[in-house]
């Protein structure tokens, strides 16, 4: 079991033909995804890899192929209007992977798409995976291992370290989520949690989080209050200055507010264990699962 | 005239006013309710999150629907919040009205008036305001683009941000080069863990070639205080060995004195080790061995790799 994704989503990359949209085509199709459509405005009616049919629009590719998810790797000045196509055409999940949407644009988004019920991973993030049977986005493939641990992420190459982590000492996972650094993205913690939560094959969670905003204290209070299986604890920034971006758009304390030393001190009051360091996730872990 | 280390160019001089009454009012991108907020409080002329933190409530707030911005209702709401007379609050809710437009017309992440007076004679005047533009949206203003000044900035930090790095300058002996932010952040916690202190914040972003490489290094010298330059590579998108192929280049182009320590993981990290071993660095795939190793020659001062 897993969240979000299975082997049987089948999978839309709007800007296929781009330089990103074409490079993890390929990879997310080797790794078992199914893609089984491109969008690019202009090119419907060719084949991708001679194998991949592309569409002008979402609406044909839903209709054509009965794609459920699509996968946004247009630039930053169209990514609002891709995310705009998706929802309307009906498909259910949108992974943005577009890092440098203008944050006032998103907000118009989220208020679309909320309306439609449709699920947005991102902006700004690496995608998801469910090792060894579907990823959308850009997470390498190889690092990642079936198994009963789900990882939620702000980061990306951060995430790729505490996987590593995990796989390299027999820790698999479940379903890997990076939900982006941007400050608006379209799936909180709180969504996976809950998604976790009634997944009955993940028996641990790791959560990382980083400097900027309140997701991670509402999530502390969420899984205090709401879940049953066990939450382990990673927050970036330690040493970061007030005031300042460090590289996300939403990695920045604003005033007091958004410290790392705040979120794992909710960490800890709310009974999440915090690792230190990477490193120290692995030993967490092995704690929670007994 | 010098402001908290800022040299001041220019001033504008308004004319003096008697004040009667001080208040705030500001709009924010609250990351919460992924709206526009706005905000008003009777204790203007003060640091209004020390208002939040103390007292808040003395702050009255309006979440703003983006799709249909800030209704009339929600303007007089605001309003009646900080005057009894009819006349003020009309005129303040105009002035909150042309304030949201002014933030959604400029891409604003914050936009405030502190303080929004009243003169004796009831007459409101907005006599400081405060506007912050959200970065990932300058492409679509480049008149405010070029309003960027900076002498006003590190000129390590400017020369990055033209090279496509995200660079924050701290104050710590142990230089970093890492891709990916929350990576990035992890590395300087991970030095501060060891007992050091990070030289900076650096991201060489995803598809990085080898040119970025070179500049992250120039930029990281370019800090008398660094002792050690760290490189901690996790490959994805980034291929490991385009960055060993940067640090090659940047080692012809300059006179590295301190050492490198080298942590590479992932996409064709097996070339990568070939390219660093023929030129005698070493390099290894653990972020704690790292860091540890770049804490100890930074200490000693001495290179890797033995002389070149």
């Amino acid at each position: 079991m897993s969240i979000l994704i299975d082997r049987s989503t089948k999978l839309a990359v709007q800007g296929i033909t781009g330089r990103d949209g074409s490079f993890h085509a390929r990879r997310m199709r080797d790794y078992g995804t199914q893609v089984v459509a491109g969008v690019v405005p202009g090119k419907g009616g060719q084949l991708f890899d001679d194998s991949i049919p592309v569409f002008d629009t979402v609406a044909a590719a839903v209709q054509e192929t009965g794609a459920n998810a699509s996968v946004i790797y247009v630039p930053p000045r169209f990514a609002a209007d891709a995310i705009y196509e998706a929802a309307d055409a009906g498909i259910e999940l949108i992974v943005a992977i577009t890092e440098g949407i203008p944050v006032l644009e998103m907000m118009r988004v989220m208020a679309f798409v909320r309306e439609r019920g449709t699920r947005i991973v991102g902006p700004n993030c690496p995608g998801l995976i469910t090792p060894g049977e579907s990823k959308i986005g850009i997470l390498p493939g190889n690092i990642c291992a079936p198994g009963k641990v789900g990882v939620v992420s702000r980061s990306g190459t951060l995430t790729y370290e505490v996987i590593h982590h995990l796989t390299t000492n027999g820790l698999g996972q479940s379903t890997c989520v990076g939900i982006g650094g941007d400050p608006i993205v379209g799936t909180s913690f709180i969504d996976c949690l809950e998604q976790f939560d009634t997944d009955p094959d993940t028996k641990a969670v790791v959560m990382i989080g980083e400097i900027g905003g309140t997701d991670e204290q509402e999530a502390a209070r969420y899984v205090d209050g709401e879940m049953r299986t066990p939450v382990v604890g990673f927050i970036a920034g330690q040493t970061a200055p007030p005031g300042r971006r460090m590289g996300h758009a939403g990695a920045i304390i604003s005033g007091s507010e958004g410290t790392a030393a705040e979120k794992m001190t909710a960490f800890r009051d709310h009974g999440i264990a915090v690792a230190e360091r990477p490193a120290d996730i692995v030993g967490l872990i092995e704690d929670a699962l007994g | 005239m010098d402001l908290k280390g800022l040299t001041v160019g220019k001033v504008l001089l308004a004319p003096a006013v008697d004040i009667a009454s001080e208040a705030y009012a500001g709009i924010v991108v609250d990351r919460a309710s992924q709206r526009p907020v706005m905000m008003v409080s009777a204790a203007g002329g003060v640091d209004i999150e020390e208002v939040a933190r103390e007292t808040p409530e003395k702050i009255h707030k309006v979440a703003i629907d983006p799709r249909y911005g800030l209704l009339n209702h929600q303007a007089m709401e605001l309003g009646f919040a900080l005057y009894k007379d009819l006349q003020q609050v009309r005129q303040a809710a105009g002035i909150f009205r042309r304030l949201y437009t002014a933030f959604i017309a400029v891409d604003a992440s914050l936009a405030e008036i502190n303080p929004l007076i009243a003169l004796p004679d009831g007459t409101l005047e907005a006599i400081d305001a405060k506007v912050n533009v959200d970065d990932n949206a300058l492409f679509r203003h480049p008149e405010l683009a070029e309003l960027r000044d900076p002498s006003a900035e590190e000129p390590a930090e400017t020369e990055a941000r033209e090279k496509g790095l995200s660079y924050v300058k701290l104050d710590g002996s142990i230089g970093c080069i890492v891709n990916g932010a929350g990576l990035a952040m992890a590395t300087m916690d991970l030095i501060k863990y060891y007992g050091a202190e990070p030289a900076n914040f650096l991201d060489i972003g995803g598809s990085s070639n080898p040119e970025k490489v070179v500049a992250a290094m120039r930029i990281i010298l370019s800090d008398p205080n660094v002792d050690a330059i760290l490189f901690n590579i996790f490959g994805g998108i980034t291929r490991c060995d385009d960055v060993a192929n940067g640090i090659v280049q940047a080692l012809d182009q300059m006179d590295v004195e301190v050492p490198i320590v080298i942590r590479l993981t992932g996409t064709n990290e097996k070339e990568a080790l070939e390219i660093l071993e023929s030129v005698n660095l070493p390099a290894t795939n653990s972020m704690d061995e790292v860091v540890r190793k770049a804490i100890e020659l930074a200490a000693a001062k001495t290179p890797a790799g033995g002389p070149r």
